[in-house]
């Protein structure tokens, strides 16, 4: 319970931070600590009827279940392909605008 | 003003409400983890697979489809991102005699100078370890791609003036053009493997030329495959992220 908590704790940092920072970097940043907690939840989770690590050999292991880890690969490669994209993203934006303020880009946007 | 505020504030309180509803129910959860798929999984996996990394011999062995799938998000993305900073207008001007870290940026030091081109090789030996052996010890294909990957940025940070580990195509094989066609061929490959058939087809051909010193015992799949695709999923992850940050360095304005 105080695992998960902390889990939660860490997903709640992201999407504070996701919700409240204007610097297009550090969303794209929360984008990613968030990322973090949900796979640290998948992988505590599927550790809890285990304690070895899921590589045979060796007799009398138990291990941990490993599709969530399997599934978690997906998710990070998933969350590098988010995380690639929104740098690029900003970047461009900084390149047009000159400026990683959201608000600010917002408000050059209306006036062109 | 004032009433502005309160609104934000309003909204906030609830997005924050519904985000906790959605949440709570995950955290305060108390039913136990099922065992079942865990348990067929340490019993067949080996001898369906031939991969002893269980991990491994889900993601290359039971639904390899789906890792194909995921490849080609990777490929989407990294693309979508390649071409979004190679078309970007007003990128930084180069200077004459090289690259762009030749410019002496706060933060490009002598010490980085030194120490990423000697970790460079160390880097890339390690990330191609493992991405071979990711059937049998922890890692794989896009493990090691993404180690490879952080060798040659090593390569491309830790450059002097005129020495080698310039990422320039003129003098070493890591140029953007060659890491476009190593990530072209490699996700080929992937592709290829991925046929039905091809992948028993591989396995055969593995065992007629008398290779087969990786299969353990009767009855046991051949790994070949698996190890081909990790090799093949190394390759174009590692060669499609350098060359991503490669471009964000301005290594392709040379």
């Amino acid at each position: 319970m105080i695992r998960r908590l902390l889990v939660l704790a860490l997903f709640g940092t992201g999407l504070a931070g996701l919700v409240t920072k204007r610097n297009l970097i550090k969303k794209a940043y929360a984008l990613a600590i968030m990322n973090s907690a949900i796979v640290i939840l998948f992988v505590l989770e599927g550790a809890a009827i285990g304690s070895d690590a899921p590589l045979l050999g060796g007799a009398g292991k138990l291990f941990v279940d490993p599709i969530p880890q399997a599934l978690m690969l997906t998710a990070i490669v998933v969350g590098v392909c988010v995380s690639a994209l929104a740098l690029t993203l900003a970047y461009r934006l900084y390149r047009h605008f000159g400026t990683l303020d959201i608000d600010e880009i917002k408000r050059r946007i209306g006036h062109e | 003003m004032r009433r502005g505020k309160l609104l934000s504030a309003a909204t906030g309180l609830a997005a924050a409400s519904l985000a906790l509803a959605v949440l709570a129910p995950v955290v305060m959860s108390d039913v136990d983890w099922p065992t079942a798929a865990r348990d067929t999984i340490a019993a067949d996996g080996y001898a369906a697979t031939g991969a002893t990394n269980l991990v491994s011999a889900i993601y290359l062995g039971y639904r390899a489809f789906d890792t194909l799938g995921e490849t080609i998000v990777l490929l989407v993305a990294l693309a979508g991102s390649v071409a979004l900073v190679a078309s970007t207008p007003g990128r930084p001007d180069l200077d004459r005699d090289g690259g762009p870290a030749d410019s002496r940026g706060p933060g490009h030091t002598d010490i980085i100078n030194v120490i990423a081109g000697k970790l460079a090789p160390i880097v890339l030996l390690f990330g191609t370890y493992v991405m071979l052996y990711g059937h049998t010890s922890p890692g794989g294909g896009f493990q090691g791609g993404v180690v490879l990957a952080s060798g040659v940025i090593f390569i491309a940070i830790g450059r002097r003036a005129g020495g080698i580990g310039r990422i320039s195509p003129s003098i070493t094989a890591f140029g953007p053009r060659t890491l476009s066609v190593i990530e072209a061929i490699a996700f080929a490959t992937v592709l290829a493997l991925s046929f039905p058939g091809s992948g028993a087809a591989l396995a055969g051909l593995i065992e007629a030329t008398g290779a087969s010193a990786g299969v353990a015992a009767k009855g046991v799949a051949a790994v070949g495959p698996i190890i081909a695709l990790n090799i093949g999923i190394g390759l174009k992850v590692g060669s499609g992220v350098a060359l991503l940050c490669v471009m964000m360095l301005g290594g392709d304005q040379e």
